[in-house]
């Protein structure tokens, strides 16, 4: 009597366990088709999507944006995904190139591709003009995998600079204007005080791009950033120059100045003062002019 | 005061763990735009900085070493804000193994 009621309670465990996974199953799927079916209505301008706003395939076939059905064998089969026959890699064109991918290499690569979608309109529509500071090496990719960084990373650099943007134009580590100030009113201090009367301040680099490309880093994001703060001063720079500091950049600016060329340029406390009120290192480099800096991307004169 | 130390070690998370057990500091993980990851150590009773990094800065132009005079050195250590009695400068001093004395100022 005892055996057969917990039987029978096993039973009913059991059919209670089955029941929740098919309700699981049913509702994966209906969310696959969901997404499928919004990437198909979605309005595309990338030049790797077909006129109907997919993905383009090769020849080699592959169900990416044909829809879930093509993968799971139909609307309203329940046939399990793993019964239905389809090739274990497709070739996706990418750019210019055709690239072999699996099944769930190309589920993140469109993910990654609607992503980067979504952060260059974004982008351009603060900033019309925006272009990604990567290498074009470095945006053409020659496998699955880097294709997928690639688009995540050129879709962080564009979110993080509208960001940047839509903050008013404040650089990021800084939470409001006044601090800003501060900051600017600060280094303005310290380089008068240091006897460089001409040198006007200007900072750079991911503060106010939002993501650094050479470091594959967001501001801030994991890490603390240092600030980079690029000093324009035709008479700083000639002392560099005189004082043996690397020049870079077709000689239109200093390398990162250590701890000795910053001591010998007298600018040694004023990094250390910035540094104690920022609570963050601030990078030093000497331009020529300030086209120097311009060419090397986004800055903003330090207020 | 600045001087600067050669870690004999070519791992930064090995060097860091060194510091940190020396010094009794805790290191905060930081990001330079052209010398990448690398580790402050901070006094805030003394004063001393201390910044752990590797050797090698990159920008548009390449790579550069960060201290021309000590290329051959992967990870470097700077100490800012020291002086001569200082427990953490004494402490570095106390293991050549670990860290090499490169320049004082």
């Amino acid at each position: 009597m005892l055996l057969n009621r917990a039987a029978s309670l096993h039973q009913v465990r059991a059919d209670w366990l089955r029941v929740q996974g098919e309700v699981a199953y049913v509702r994966m799927l209906i969310a696959g088709q969901s997404y499928f079916d919004a990437l198909q209505r979605e309005q595309r301008f990338n030049p790797n999507h077909d006129d109907r706003g997919r993905f383009t395939f090769g020849d080699g076939g592959g169900s990416g944006g044909a829809g879930l059905n093509a993968v799971i064998g139909g609307q309203g089969d329940d046939q399990l995904a793993q019964n239905v026959p389809r090739a274990s890699s497709s070739a996706v064109r990418v750019g210019a190139r055709e690239l072999t991918m699996t099944l769930e290499q190309e589920t993140r690569f469109i993910f990654s591709q609607n992503r980067l979608d979504a952060a260059l309109i974004r982008v351009r529509e603060v900033d019309p003009n925006w272009r990604s500071s990567a290498s074009p090496s470095l945006t053409d990719p020659t496998n699955a995998n880097s294709a997928i960084n690639s688009n995540l990373r050129l879709a962080q650099e564009a979110e993080a600079r509208a960001t940047v943007i839509e903050r008013g134009g404040l650089p990021l580590g800084f939470n409001t204007r006044q601090d800003f100030e501060k900051f600017g009113a600060e280094a303005m201090r310290g380089l008068v005080s240091s006897g460089h009367k001409d040198a006007i301040p200007f900072i750079r680099g991911s503060a106010v791009t939002g993501y650094s490309y050479r470091q594959g880093e967001a501001f801030d994001v994991g890490r603390r950033s240092d600030f980079d703060l690029a000093i324009v001063s035709p008479k700083l720079f000639q002392r560099a120059r005189e004082a043996g500091i690397e020049l870079r950049g077709g000689e239109t600016r200093t390398r990162e100045l250590n701890p000795m060329d910053m001591k010998s340029l007298g600018l040694d406390e004023f990094a250390a003062a910035l540094a104690l009120k920022s609570r963050r290192d601030t990078t030093l480099m000497i331009y020529s002019s300030e086209s120097a800096i311009q060419v090397r991307g986004p800055y903003l004169p330090v207020p | 005061m600045h001087v600067l130390f050669g870690a004999c070690t070519t791992d930064i998370e090995e060097a860091r763990v060194w510091v940190a057990a020396l010094s009794g500091l805790s290191p905060d993980p930081r990001i330079n735009e052209y010398n990448g990851q690398y580790y402050s150590f901070v006094d805030v009773g003394s004063g001393e900085r201390m910044k752990l990094m590797s050797s090698v800065c990159n920008d548009e132009d390449g790579s550069y070493p960060a201290e021309s005079d000590f290329a051959d050195w992967k990870i470097l250590l700077q100490v800012n804000g020291t002086n001569v009695h200082s427990r953490v400068l004494m402490a570095l001093e106390s293991q050549p193994e670990k860290f090499r004395k490169l320049r004082s100022s």
